[in-house]
């Protein structure tokens, strides 16, 4: 997959820290990630992980350093360019991040609804499709906080996978999940992955990822410790 | 003497930063809906459509008891003292000044301050906390022209419509105060009444409840934006933006009616 010419994601000499702390959370980042690539981020707890997810999301700024999403430098990048990234990516939250006034149903079509690619017809057909797939029909009316907290993930990925992304960012998509839901995610990744949309996961359940990355980027001492390649 | 002075002049600064910023999200959120890209629009208007009708229609009920039996009590207090001079027929001169100019839209102000400033503060602020605000941009949302536009319209058309309401209630709840009371005949009151209420009045009572409609709209949006990652920050945010949504609002009454009734 490497053999591609330019990278999709370049990430140079990365520093973050959050506004009032005085230590770097991440120091001196340096990676490269491909088209289609299957990537796994992971490393001890409190070492910027889900930070470095953010930034390479578009969610967190790029104080110092550079990083080149198909050579767009989202350094200071202009806010009409950042929504056109974004609407590129997709993100699936740790704590799944609903919009707690709007029902599962809506909360799916939201982003569809927003930027209105589809007909209101043809968004309702997608949605059901996604509804099905995840096993919520009879919740698809109710608000995120009648939910269980493994619903909102998934009612999160499917609002992650309905736009159709050329990148996904997913934050600890099988934590806290039972054994049937962390297999329909697992499946609804490399499946995505499989038709070519770039996957870049935070996870600590490395055994459960390790039969489908393809890169593996271990966080220690907030930088950069190893990368393995299949 | 030195450091009073600096820190009257950080205080200015500070002062100077938070009213750019709160001016800003007005100003930004504006220019996005009317010159931005036309997606999302439809959305936007369906949000705004429904804080429309929880800050205007929802606070029907509240408005209307406050204005009625507010009327009743100036009218009482002023015939009281009026009548003992034979100045009935300043009695709807009064009730105009009062309702229309004055108490009107401040009072109508504080109740939705109360109501829908609190909420708004208190919504944001749990959306931030939550990472909604988060999840909307990393969808391709713009939150300026999702979450800060429909609220500043809708708060703000809620706002005129509930000023106009009080103050026909108010005058309403002195109407039939008067009418049981006094010896002076409803058509003369009406007359008395109508002659005292000017086009500029009115003008000016749409001015102030648009303008404070604005300020209750942005201060708690403003504040639940500030808001880091604690969900303890949130009931303080709701506090100190009612405390400084109504600092504003007597500001700009001030100022308003010193421009336009000195």
């Amino acid at each position: 997959m490497e053999n591609l010419t330019e990278p999709l994601i370049r990430v140079e000499h990365l520093y973050f820290k959050y506004p009032g702390d005085e230590d770097y959370i991440l120091k001196d980042i340096n990676f490269e990630i491909y088209s289609g690539e299957y990537v796994v981020i992971s490393g001890p707890r409190g070492e910027g992980k889900s930070t470095l997810l953010k930034i390479l999301a578009g969610i967190l700024p790029v104080e110092n350093g550079n990083l080149f999403y198909n050579n767009l430098n989202l350094k200071g990048v202009g806010k009409k360019k950042l929504m056109k990234f974004h609407r590129k990516t997709s993100f699936v939250f740790q704590d799944s991040a609903l919009i707690s006034n709007l029902n599962v149903f809506d909360n799916i079509a939201l982003p569809l609804r927003y930027n209105e690619i589809y007909p209101e017809e043809e968004i309702q057909r997608k949605v059901e499709n996604f509804i099905k797939i995840i096993n919520m029909e009879c919740d698809k009316n109710q608000l995120p906080a009648f939910i269980s907290i493994g619903q909102r993930k998934l009612v999160s990925l499917a609002r992650a996978l309905i736009v159709e992304p050329e990148t996904i960012f997913y934050d600890e998509p099988i934590a806290n999940l039972d054994k049937a839901s962390r297999d329909l995610v697992l499946n609804l990744i490399n499946e995505r992955n499989k038709k070519g949309v770039t996957s870049i996961i935070v996870a600590h359940e490395l055994e459960e990822f390790e039969p489908y990355w393809t890169k593996f980027i271990e966080l220690k001492d907030r930088t950069v410790h190893k990368i393995l390649k299949k | 003497m030195k450091n009073l002075f600096e820190k009257a002049g950080k205080n200015f600064i500070k002062q100077i930063d938070y009213m750019g910023g709160v001016a800003g999200l007005v100003v930004f959120s504006i220019i996005e809906r009317l010159f931005g890209e036309r997606r999302g629009n439809k959305v936007v208007n369906q949000i705004l459509i429904k804080q429309i009708f929880f800050t205007g229609w929802e606070a029907l009920f509240i408005i209307t008891i406050i204005a009625i039996l507010l009327g009743l009590v100036i009218t009482i207090q002023t015939t009281s003292q009026l009548t003992k001079f034979g100045a009935e027929n300043l009695i709807g001169k009064i009730l105009i000044i009062t309702l229309v100019r004055e108490l009107g839209p401040i009072l109508t102000a504080i109740i939705i301050v109360g109501r829908s400033g609190t909420a708004i503060a208190t919504e944001i602020g749990n959306m931030t906390v939550a990472h909604e605000i988060e999840a909307l941009e990393s969808m391709g949302i713009d939150t300026l022209k999702y979450i800060m536009f429909p609220r500043l319209i809708g708060v703000t058309i809620a706002t005129i419509g509930l000023t106009v309401y009080f103050a026909a209630f108010g005058i309403l709840g002195g109407i039939i105060l008067t009418s049981l009371q006094l010896s002076i005949p409803l058509s003369k009151f009406f007359n008395i009444l109508f002659s005292n209420l000017k086009l500029l009045d009115i003008l000016i009572l749409i001015l102030k409840s648009a303008i404070f409609g604005a300020i209750i709209a942005t201060i708690p949006v403003y504040h639940g934006f500030k808001i880091r990652m604690s969900s303890t920050e949130v009931p303080q945010a709701a506090t100190k933006s009612v405390v400084r949504t109504l600092i504003y609002i007597f500001i700009f009454n001030s100022i308003i009616t010193a421009i336009f009734y000195i």
